[in-house]
C-alpha cells in the first residue's frame, strides 16, 4: 500500500455469490500478516422457540464442539496451535463466529469452518458439557455481577410479544431442556449456507483465496429454507412500565431507563445514535456534566443506543453517588436533562462533537482485520449491503439537529419509556408501584 | 498453494510458508528539553496515539496515602492555568478523540488518540497538562467524593474482592499490596499538597518519554514537540526504584471475604512471582502459557471443559519493575469452591513435579510465535511493545529475537523455571463469596484468615 491514509477509514471490498448461496466478502490489506476469517449467521435469539430461550447462544458454544472431520476439543486446538485466536458471539439477530490468524494459516481457518457449516457433530456430553458452561457464564455475568440482570428485566419490561422479550443468554431452565435433537433441527434449519455472509479480510491474495473458499464451501450443499425473520409485532408502549428491584445486591442505587426506537440503521436511530453522544460520551456531555460534575448525585451516568434488527432500545442511565437514600432526584435530574433536549433541541456545536466522535469511533474500530471482517458481515447480515460500511458516516454527517430534536420529541417521552430502579437494602423506600 | 485436487476434508491442511514477520521499525529521538521521542509510523488509518509515561505510579504512593498517584492521575486533566476541567473535555471531545491518564504500578500514563488532522490539539493539551495542571482544591473534592462513591461500587465486585485479600496476603508491607484507587480512610484523609508533592517530584521530563504511533511522520512529531513543549522542563533524573521483592509465605495460607448475595467464588491462588526484566520471561511465560495462559491450558480444560465448573479460568505472572504476582484466577460456583481449588493445586503441583511433554510445548510454542504478528497488528500495540522495552530497560532488538528465544525453549528450560518459580507449597488462597458456605473446606488447605472489605483482618476468637 502507498503511503497515503485512506480518506475516513474507507473500506475496499470485492462481494461474490457461491453456487450454493453463501455471500463472499473479501477484504485485502497487506498492513500486517494477518487474516481474519469471520462468518455471520443470520439468527439469533428472536428465532428461537418459546421453550428454548437460550438456545442460539448454547448452539454458538456447541459449535466449537466438533464436526463431521474436527474431533471435540480440536477446534480451538487446532486455532490456538496455529497461533490464532477465535471467538464467536449471539445477539438478538445474529450469531458471529471469527478466527484471526496468521496469514499463511488460511487454509486451516477455512476447513474449521467450513466443516462446521457442512456438518456438526455434537455429542450428549459436549451438550451437557455446554449447558454447565454457559449457566456458569449466566452466574458470572447476570447473577453474580451488580446490575447484571439488567438486560433480562429491561427485555421483559420492554417487549411483551416480540420474542424480543427474553434475554440472548435465556433461562437455566430451558437451557437445561435443549436435546441433541433440537440441536439438529436448529442447525439443518439455520446453518445453511444462503442463511451466511462469509468475510475474509487481512493479508491474502483475491483471486486465490477466492478459489479456495470455493473449494471448501462450495459443495456444502443449500437446502433452501426460506428464513422469514418474525414480523415485528409488539404493541407500542403506551405508558411508563416501572420495576423496583430490592432483592439483588447492588452497591449503590440506580436508575435504568430504556426507550424504544426504530431499527438500526433508520434515519431517526442514526440522530438518536448522535443524541446518545451528546448526552454521555465525554466529561464535556450533559448528562455528565450535570449529574456527575454539577449535582454530583451519580457517579457513573450512561446512554446508548442498543441497535437491532427490529425495533430496539435506547438505554439511559446513572448510578447513584451515595449509597443511601432514594433515587428520587436522579430521576428528576435525568429527566430534566432529557426535556430539556425535547424542548430546546441540541446546539451545531454539540453535533459537530458527536459527529466528530463517530469519525473517530468508526475508524478507530477498523485498525484490524477482525474490526473489519466484523463491520462488513454486520452490514451484509442487517442490511444485505456491506457497501453500507463506506457510506455510514456520511449518512449521520446529514443529520441535523432537527432531525435530532424530532426523534428525540418522538421517542424519549416518558410514555414511550421502561424503567427500572434498583435499591440498596439501606435505603427507606417511598411507595413505588411496581408492574 | 492452490489446491486443484479433490477435497478430502480428513485432512488437515497445512500451513503455507511462514510469513515474513519482522517487529515494525520505530525511531528514537530527543527533544531540547531531554525527553525521549520512540516513533512507530504506519499510514494504514488516519489515527495517531500519542503516549506519555512518567517513571513513578502506585508503588510509589507514600505510605498510609494509598491512592495518591491515582489521584494525581485523574487531576492532571482538570484544570490547568490556561483551561478549566471543562475546557479540556470539551477540548478533545470536540475532536472525537480521547485523553486518559491512569496510574500504573511503576508509571503514570497519559494517552491521547486524535484523527490525524486533530494532532495538533493532541499535543497542545498534553503540552497544557503537562506544564500547567493546577491540581484545583475544587476538583480534588469532587474527585474525593466520586472516588468514594468507585470504592463502595468496588467493594460489590467478586473479582475486587478477591484481589484485595489475594493482595493483602501476598504483598503483606510491600508497595504493590496497597490499593491503586485508595482506601475509604486514605481517600478521606488526602491533601492536595500530597497530590502537588508527587507530581513535582515524578513529573520531569528526564524521568519520562514519550511514545508515538499511527500517521505521524517522526520528524514532524519531534518539531511540533519540540515547539510546545520547550517551556516543560525539571531537574534530576531518573527515579530509581528504591523497593525490593515481597517475600514468599512460609506455608500456604487461606484468605475468605464474605461477599452478600454470591452464588459464586471468586478464587485467586498464587504467590509472589518475577519481575519484568528477569532473563527467565520468556521460559515462564510459555510455561504460563501451558498452564493457564491460553484456552487449551491444563488449568482452563480441566475447569471449565473437563469439569464444567467455570465460564473461563487462566494464570498469568503479572510483571512489573520488581516482582509482581503469579495467580489463577477463575470465578466458580459456590458447592464446588473446593474442588475447583483442589484441581487448580493439582495442576500446580503436577507441572513442578513432572516435565511437560515436548508435544504440550511445541503446541504453546506455536501458539505464541504463531500469535505474535497478531499482537503487532496496529502501530498502537507496536508502540505499547516498544514503551515495554523502554520502561522495564530491555535490549532494543528484544522484540526482533523474541520469537528465536521462544523457538529455542526445550521441556527442560520449563522444568528448571517450573521449580525454580513455582512453589506448590507456599502459595496463597484467595476467595471471594459466601464465607459460610466455603470456609470449612477451605480450612483443609491452610490457616484461614477472614477479611473485610476495607481489607483488614476480622479477628475472631479461636476454634476449640
Amino acid at each position: 500500500m502507498p503511503n497515503h491514509p485512506h480518506p475516513s477509514g474507507y473500506l475496499a471490498f470485492e462481494e461474490h455469490r457461491l453456487a450454493n448461496g453463501l455471500r463472499v466478502i473479501l477484504q485485502e490489506d497487506h498492513t500486517s500478516a494477518v487474516i481474519c476469517l469471520n462468518i455471520a449467521y443470520h439468527v439469533g435469539s428472536k428465532n428461537e422457540d418459546l421453550s428454548r430461550r437460550g438456545f442460539a447462544h448454547l448452539f454458538e458454544h456447541l459449535l466449537f464442539d466438533g464436526s463431521a472431520h474436527v474431533p471435540r476439543g480440536k477446534f480451538d486446538e487446532y486455532i490456538t496451535q496455529a497461533g490464532g485466536h477465535d471467538n464467536a458471539y449471539t445477539t438478538e439477530d445474529k450469531t458471529n463466529y471469527y478466527e484471526v490468524l496468521p496469514s499463511n494459516q488460511l487454509d486451516l481457518a477455512l476447513w474449521l469452518e467450513s466443516d462446521r457449516m457442512l456438518k456438526f457433530a455434537a455429542s450428549e456430553i459436549g451438550l451437557a458439557t455446554q449447558k454447565q458452561v454457559v449457566k456458569e457464564e449466566k452466574r458470572e455475568r447476570y447473577d453474580n455481577t451488580p446490575y447484571g440482570s439488567l438486560s433480562i428485566r429491561m427485555n421483559r419490561l420492554a417487549y411483551k410479544q416480540y420474542p424480543y422479550w427474553w434475554a440472548v443468554i435465556g433461562d437455566m431452565e430451558t437451557i437445561d431442556a435443549a436435546t441433541l435433537l433440537d440441536v439438529r433441527a436448529f442447525f439443518e434449519r439455520f446453518y445453511v449456507p444462503e442463511n451466511a455472509v462469509l468475510v475474509l479480510a487481512g493479508d491474502f491474495d483475491p483471486p486465490q483465496a477466492l478459489e479456495q473458499i470455493r473449494y471448501y464451501f462450495e459443495s456444502i450443499p443449500n437446502l433452501p429454507q426460506h428464513i422469514i425473520q418474525p414480523p415485528f409485532n409488539d404493541p407500542d408502549i403506551v405508558e411508563e412500565r416501572r420495576e423496583v428491584i430490592e432483592s439483588e445486591p447492588v452497591p449503590l442505587p440506580a436508575v435504568f431507563y430504556a426507550y424504544r426506537i426504530p431499527p438500526e440503521g433508520s434515519k431517526e436511530y442514526l440522530a438518536l445514535d448522535l443524541l446518545t453522544d451528546i448526552l454521555s460520551s465525554g466529561e464535556s456531555s450533559r448528562l455528565y456534566r450535570r449529574l456527575v460534575y454539577e449535582l454530583q448525585i451519580a457517579s457513573e451516568v450512561a446512554a446508548y443506543v442498543d441497535g437491532r434488527e427490529m425495533p430496539g432500545l435506547l438505554y439511559v442511565y446513572a448510578i447513584q453517588r451515595e449509597p443511601n437514600g432514594s433515587t428520587e432526584a436522579l430521576e428528576t435530574a435525568l429527566e430534566d436533562v432529557l426535556a430539556h433536549v425535547v424542548r430546546e433541541g441540541v446546539t451545531e456545536h454539540e453535533l459537530q462533537k458527536a459527529k466528530n466522535k463517530v469519525e473517530a469511533r468508526t475508524i478507530g474500530s477498523r485498525l484490524t482485520a477482525q474490526g473489519k471482517a466484523d463491520q462488513l458481515a454486520h452490514a451484509a447480515v442487517f442490511f444485505n449491503d456491506a457497501g453500507r460500511v463506506n457510506q455510514i458516516l456520511n449518512q449521520y454527517v446529514q443529520i441535523t439537529c432537527e432531525d435530532v430534536r424530532q426523534a428525540a420529541a418522538r421517542y424519549l417521552r416518558s410514555s414511550n419509556r421502561c424503567t427500572v430502579l434498583y435499591h440498596t437494602g439501606e435505603q427507606t423506600v417511598a411507595a413505588e408501584e411496581v408492574s | 498453494m492452490t489446491d486443484h485436487t479433490p477435497l478430502d476434508r480428513s485432512i488437515v491442511p497445512k500451513p503455507g510458508p511462514l510469513p515474513k514477520v519482522s517487529f515494525p521499525s520505530f525511531e528514537d529521538g530527543l527533544l531540547n528539553n531531554g525527553l525521549q521521542v520512540w516513533t512507530v509510523q504506519n499510514n494504514e488509518q488516519p489515527i495517531v496515539s500519542l503516549s506519555l509515561y512518567v517513571r513513578g505510579g502506585t508503588a510509589f504512593d507514600p505510605r498510609h496515602k494509598e491512592g495518591v498517584a491515582s489521584s494525581v492521575a485523574e487531576l492532571m486533566t482538570k484544570g490547568t492555568k490556561r483551561r478549566s476541567a471543562t475546557e479540556i473535555a470539551e477540548a478533545i471531545d470536540f475532536v472525537g478523540g480521547s485523553l486518559n491518564v491512569s496510574a500504573g504500578w511503576d508509571a503514570l500514563t497519559i494517552h491521547i488518540s486524535v484523527l490525524s488532522k486533530y494532532l495538533d490539539v493532541a499535543i497542545d493539551l498534553l503540552s497544557d497538562i503537562l506544564q500547567n495542571s493546577t491540581f484545583p482544591e475544587e476538583e480534588l473534592e469532587r474527585m474525593r467524593l466520586q472516588r468514594l462513591a468507585s470504592i463502595r461500587q468496588a467493594k460489590a465486585d467478586a473479582g475486587f474482592l478477591a484481589d484485595l485479600v489475594f493482595s493483602k496476603l501476598v504483598f503483606s508491607g510491600h508497595p504493590y499490596g496497597q490499593q491503586p484507587i485508595g482506601t475509604e480512610h486514605s481517600i478521606r484523609a488526602m491533601q492536595r499538597e500530597d497530590i502537588i508533592s508527587f507530581a513535582q517530584q515524578f513529573l520531569r521530563p528526564a524521568n519520562s518519554f514519550l511514545t508515538a504511533a499511527g500517521a505521524i511522520r517522526p520528524d514532524e512529531l519531534r518539531n511540533a514537540l519540540d515547539r510546545s513543549l520547550n517551556g516543560w522542563s525539571g531537574a534530576g533524573s531518573e527515579v530509581v526504584m528504591s523497593y525490593g521483592d515481597a517475600d514468599l509465605s512460609a506455608h500456604t495460607q487461606v484468605g475468605l471475604i464474605h461477599r452478600e448475595g454470591a452464588v459464586q467464588s471468586a478464587l485467586r491462588v498464587g504467590h509472589i512471582g518475577i519481575a519484568r526484566n528477569t532473563p527467565d520471561f520468556i521460559a515462564l511465560s510459555a510455561l504460563n502459557m501451558l498452564l493457564g495462559g491460553y484456552f487449551n491450558s491444563r488449568i482452563n480444560l480441566n475447569l471449565r471443559e473437563k469439569n464444567g465448573y467455570t465460564y473461563g479460568a487462566r494464570s498469568f505472572f503479572d510483571t512489573r519493575m520488581a516482582a509482581g504476582p503469579f495467580a489463577v484466577s477463575t470465578e466458580v460456583r459456590t458447592e464446588v469452591t473446593v474442588r475447583a481449588v483442589e484441581e487448580i493445586l493439582s495442576e500446580i503441583a503436577r507441572i513442578v513435579a513432572e516435565p511437560v511433554r515436548e508435544e504440550e510445548l511445541r503446541m504453546v510454542k506455536d501458539y505464541m510465535i504463531g500469535s505474535f504478528p497478531l499482537q503487532i497488528e496496529t502501530p498502537q500495540q507496536v508502540a505499547g511493545r516498544v514503551a515495554t522495552i523502554v520502561l522495564y530497560g530491555l535490549e532494543r532488538d528484544y522484540w526482533d529475537t523474541y520469537r528465536e528465544k521462544l523457538s529455542a525453549l526445550t521441556s527442560v528450560d520449563l522444568y528448571r523455571v517450573a521449580r525454580e518459580y513455582l512453589h506448590p507449597n507456599e502459595l496463597t488462597i484467595a476467595a471471594s463469596g459466601n464465607v459460610q458456605a466455603i470456609e470449612e473446606g477451605m480450612g483443609e488447605f491452610g490457616d484461614v484468615t477472614v477479611f473485610n472489605d476495607e481489607g483488614s483482618v476480622i479477628e475472631r476468637p479461636v476454634a476449640i
